[in-house]
């Protein structure tokens, strides 16, 4: 006949056992999303800091060629594949944020162009491709001056 | 049962340390990302910060040291007293030179402001200057920065 106190002790090894693999299993969980959620954020903080310094860009090129659509695309380094149309130009870059062709693309600036009380208004957003994810918005406005395009 | 116990305690401490030391590394290399994209930024603040407080945009000219590195030039002073301020890459880093002007500029006696391993600098009109640069752990980017009211050829 096994004594009530030795078998009171195996059962509490059993149970501490039991705690410390539970304790572990969510510690282990606990530690692999946070990591997963730690490096998605890296991922579009990254993101953001770069469609801020090309939105930047963007505006300032827009103001050097008087909102001129034609005239941006030629001034944007590397810029080979642009489409403009009508009031809308839209850039392609790749997953660096470098210029690329459409197909190949992972981010598009698309920049929209309105006349009001004598100014242009410009809008530029910037958004990740697949599903049109917006990653930041400019928004600024230029005096307009007769001739433009 | 007291072996096999010890046995599994042991096995799951390696495995969770394991997992642990994977995950630190993985932590070291999204700092280093973070790192890389906030010196792009660093770098274009930087110099938008100094060309949009110019006074007059028609002081700042490209040129190059010793006719091979890039280089931007921000003229001051009167008439009496002009200086320039030169700031071009040297040695993986961003340097800034102030002389008179027309004075002979050595990349050596530079100083330095930031790492950098290379900048470029071009007006692509009068008044649009384009900017490329390239950061220490290799990541490059080409901005634009409109110096409004720029006037004379470059």
């Amino acid at each position: 006949m096994v004594s009530p106190k030795r078998l009171s002790l195996r059962h509490l090894r059993i149970i501490f056992i039991s705690l410390l693999a539970v304790f572990m299993s969510v510690s282990i969980t606990a530690c692999v999303w946070l990591y997963f959620q730690a490096e998605k954020k890296c991922e579009n903080a990254a993101a953001l800091n770069r469609a801020v310094i090309e939105a930047s860009s963007i505006a300032d090129t827009l103001k050097a060629a008087d909102g001129s659509f034609s005239r941006t695309a030629r001034y944007m380094h590397g810029h080979r594949s642009t489409v403009i149309s009508g009031n809308t130009l839209t850039l392609y870059y790749d997953s660096d944020m470098h210029p690329s062709s459409q197909s190949a693309s992972s981010y598009t600036a698309h920049i929209n162009r309105m006349k009001e009380n004598g100014c242009i208004i410009f809008e530029i957003t910037i958004s990740e491709n697949p599903g049109k994810n917006q990653i930041y918005n400019l928004e600024f406005m230029i005096p307009q001056k007769k001739g433009g395009s | 049962m007291k072996r096999t116990v010890v046995i599994i305690i042991i096995c799951a401490f390696i495995l969770f340390s394991s997992v642990l030391a994977a995950l630190c590394t993985g932590i070291y290399r999204i700092d280093s990302a973070v790192g890389a994209s906030r010196e792009l930024r660093d770098v274009y603040m930087y110099f938008a910060g100094m060309i949009r407080s110019c006074e007059d945009p028609s002081s700042v000219r490209t040129a190059s040291v010793g006719g091979e590195i890039p280089a931007l030039v921000f003229r001051t002073g009167s008439d009496d007293n002009v200086s320039e301020t030169w700031y071009f890459t040297y040695d993986g880093q961003l340097q800034k030179i102030r002389t008179d002007e027309g004075a002979a500029v050595s990349p050596e006696e530079g100083t330095g402001i930031m790492e950098l391993q290379n900048c470029d600098f071009t007006f692509i009109t009068n008044d649009l200057l384009e900017i490329s640069f390239e950061t220490q752990n290799g990541q490059s980017a080409s901005v634009n920065i409109c110096l409004t009211g720029r006037e004379g050829a470059e």
